[in-house]
């Protein structure tokens, strides 16, 4: 069995998910991140998107994060995130409306660049949550 | 003494009392749980970021320079006072309230701009014609999700840095344990140096030097001290609400054993009337019978 690592994906309201891992991948601000077991000490700033986890029994599992830090040291990566998601609690729906939401709102807000700033994360978040979901398929 | 039709009226409506205030305290009762697990449940978030806090201040030299690190000579001085929507709940806006009176006093060269959540501060405060800067009321606080809380630390952070406020304090209650909850003021902005705040020196237990940095100290700082922030605020305001639940139930509690109580001691001098009126009309009737007979 390869090398692995203890993975903790933390928000504010649970902790979304906790297990060993032999490959993570997530998203940084500066492109995604690919960590395996013995991975130097770090830590980056995580934005939104998708993290994807090899676990130590060879599955794979998805799961929607919004912006946050991530720290590896030890053979323990842990992420601190506003908000995360397993595919399976992506309520698709809700990230459709969402996503139609922030088209219109960056439409009519060409003038005011903090509204369409916003939106923009917004719509963002939406396609995330949408591609952490249509990965299982 | 009253008589047996008003003792019986007395009773009917301390009982509906006691039936009232029992209901409340077991919704009471339940909120509380669901706080708490709340509470709880944002845990170990704050401890990963104010670990993360406490091992890169070191690297930014504990935020010197920063605007929200540095202590200004003005005394323009945000409060945001935390009460509740509703009342019945003991002494517990009571004590917030009264703290933050007697802390204003002993603070008189500091000039205060009032922001309110929850009913009950804010007509405590304009029934005592005390300014108020802003009320929050939506959402209420009982509804507040984490983003909310973040909305408030944003907005404080963006008038402390449009100069509109020179600093910021968190009037709240600390919920210590199920029986102790402690109105307390503290400083949200700015922000003393961290290593002081979290009581660490930026020399962590990590060995914070050889940890990778991306995209770079600064950034991922400056990203740092709003979720900081954002997550103080929630714990602020999560810990107001426990207490507010927690002291509702007690004195809830407290409503209902002493109207069980009253409601025995009416139900005995019911008992006795009654029992006085039926020995009363037995005497009558024997006395009448005898007067018959005799």
């Amino acid at each position: 069995m390869a090398a692995s690592l203890q993975v903790r994906v933390i928000t504010p309201e649970k902790v979304v998910f906790e297990g060993s891992c032999t490959q993570v991948q997530y998203p940084g601000e500066d492109g995604l991140y690919g960590v395996l077991a013995n991975h130097a000490p770090m830590v980056t700033t995580v934005d939104a998107g998708v993290i994807t986890l090899k676990q130590a029994d060879g599955s794979e599992e998805h799961l929607f994060v919004s912006s946050g830090f991530a720290q590896v040291a030890r053979n323990e990566l842990r992420f601190a995130v506003n908000s995360g998601e397993l595919e399976g609690e992506i309520d698709m729906e809700r990230a459709e409306r969402a996503a139609t939401r922030a088209r219109e709102r960056i439409a009519q807000s060409k003038q005011s660049a903090i509204d369409s700033i916003r939106a923009q994360a917004s719509l963002r978040r939406a396609l995330m949550r949408m591609r952490a979901k249509r990965r299982r398929s | 003494m009253a008589s047996v039709r008003d003792l019986k009226v007395r009773i009917k409506a301390v009982s509906n009392i006691c039936q009232i205030t029992r209901a409340m305290e077991m919704v009471a009762t339940t909120k509380l749980r669901r706080f708490q697990t709340r509470a709880e449940a944002s845990g170990p978030y704050t401890r990963e970021i104010e670990g993360l806090v406490q091992s890169l201040a070191g690297h930014v030299g504990g935020g010197g320079g920063h605007p929200l690190f540095t202590r200004r000579e003005g005394k323009r001085t945000g409060l945001l006072i935390v009460t509740s929507d509703r009342g019945l709940c003991g002494a517990y806006n009571t004590n917030v309230l009264l703290k933050l009176r007697d802390w204003e006093r002993s603070q008189p060269d500091r000039q205060f701009m009032r922001y309110v959540i929850g009913k009950k501060g804010m007509s405590w405060l304009s029934r005592r014609d005390i300014d108020v800067a802003g009320y929050f009321e939506d959402p209420p606080l009982e509804q507040s999700q984490f983003r909310d809380a973040g909305r408030l630390a944003q907005l404080f952070v963006k008038q402390v840095l449009a100069n509109e406020l020179d600093e910021v304090f968190l009037v709240y209650t600390a919920f210590k344990t199920m029986t102790t909850y402690v109105p307390t003021i503290a400083p949200f902005l700015p922000l003393g140096q961290v290593g002081d705040e979290v009581g660490a020196d930026g020399s962590g237990d990590n060995g914070v030097a050889e940890f990778l940095l991306e995209p770079s100290p600064e950034r991922i700082f400056d990203m740092l001290i709003p979720k900081y922030l954002e997550s103080r605020m929630f714990n602020a305001l999560i810990e107001s609400l426990t207490s507010e639940y927690a002291s509702r139930r007690v004195s809830m509690k407290n409503a209902t054993d002493s109207a069980s109580e009253m409601v025995g001691d009416l139900k005995r001098l019911y008992n006795r009337a009654r029992q006085e009126r039926i020995t009363k009309e037995l005497l009558e009737i024997i006395g009448g019978a005898e007067a018959v007979s005799g």
